[in-house]
């Protein structure tokens, strides 16, 4: 896991991993897209544990919350400084509590180089099936997507999915205001607003102990309900 | 005498509504401080002038006075709880702008760690 090994090719590809807590994992999240030669950039959110000193072992664009703000608000940190940075043509978004498996990095940010669409959204629910997917967890999913096609009108079949794809122009167009999960749904109803093309690409979920321990419960749906009803 | 109390007193609290209303955000400041002091106010008007709280309900079509405060009293916890959750929203604004300013300043970007690798 030496950051001497890690290839330091540089990549049209910025992925922007939110961390919150994730010391038992991230240096092996990161390592993976390191080894494919992309760009990334961390946002610590203001973890409590060891994930800023070990993120400062690796080559990767560093940034840190000085205290907990949401997944929301270091999603936004995060694409505000991924859009700074050079020669980058799509930002990726990748939870960093390992669920997302970077080998999926390039085929979902391929349309927007491409030049195809401006937004490719991860999708769980498009053939590939994902690994140990609890059933309850699919039921939470598709309940999240209603209610965002209701109040948004846009049809996703999985918003919220971490993992998604926009060019340099979409990414700089977006201000998000919801700091916690609910950014998922206000990233659809700005995408139905903006106008920008948009497609979802399947993709693959690893579900392991680690990732359900840390994913979103029932109880936290209500929570997102409430954020976007009085925001 | 009450009716011309009451009718002062809505005059006055007209007035200063409309202040607020012309001054902006400077003036819904100061009305939020003074706020306490204006209900101290009220509370001991109604407490040395009875009568003068069973008019005004009569006024506005309430039974008893003590009704009309009450009433009053719940409206006005009310709009101080939208007041202070609006409050406290912009509060979260300004602290996620000044935190995520905070992080892209201190950003340690990737040639850090290359630089720190190339020199061992």
């Amino acid at each position: 896991m030496s950051a001497m090994n890690t290839p330091q090719t540089s990549s049209s590809i910025a992925v922007v991993v939110s961390a919150y807590n994730e010391s038992a994992v991230i240096a092996g999240v990161l390592q993976e897209i390191l080894n494919l030669g992309h760009q990334v950039v961390v946002v610590d959110d203001g973890s409590r544990d060891a994930t800023y000193e070990i993120c400062t072992k690796l080559p990767v664009h560093l940034l840190r919350h000085p205290i907990n703000l949401g997944a929301g608000a270091a999603f936004q940190t995060g694409i505000e400084y991924a859009v700074t940075l050079p020669g980058v043509e799509a930002i990726v978004s990748m939870d960093g509590d390992g669920q997302h498996l970077a080998s999926e990095i390039a085929p979902l940010a391929a349309p927007v180089i491409a030049g195809e669409v401006e937004v490719a959204l991860g999708s769980r629910f498009m053939g590939i099936a994902s690994e140990r997917m609890p059933k309850s967890k699919r039921l939470l999913l598709l309940m999240a997507a209603w209610f965002t096609r209701l109040t948004t009108g846009v049809s996703a079949s999985d918003p919220h999915n971490g993992m998604r794809a926009m060019s340099r122009r979409a990414a700089s167009n977006i201000h998000l205001t919801q700091n916690g999960y609910a950014f998922c749904s206000e990233i659809i109803y700005w995408l139905g607003h903006s106008g920008l093309s948009w497609r979802e690409v399947p993709i693959k979920v690893r579900y392991t102990d680690y990732s359900m321990s840390k994913g979103q419960s029932m109880l936290n749906m209500f929570n997102i309900l409430l954020d976007l009803l009085f925001r | 005498m009450g009716g011309i109390l009451i009718k002062l007193i809505l005059i006055l609290l007209l007035l200063v509504l409309y202040q607020v209303y012309r001054s902006g955000s400077a003036g819904r400041r100061a009305m939020g401080r003074f706020m306490p002091l204006i209900a101290l106010a009220l509370a001991a008007i109604a407490v040395i002038f009875p009568d003068l709280t069973q008019d005004l309900a009569r006024l506005v079509g309430v039974t008893y006075g003590a009704n009309l405060i009450v009433y009053l009293s719940i409206m006005g916890l009310l709009l101080m709880v939208v007041a202070m959750r609006g409050a406290l929203t912009k509060q979260a604004r300004d602290i996620t702008l000044l935190a995520r300013k905070i992080a892209i300043d201190e950003a340690r970007p990737a040639s850090h760690k290359k630089t720190e690798s190339n020199q061992a």
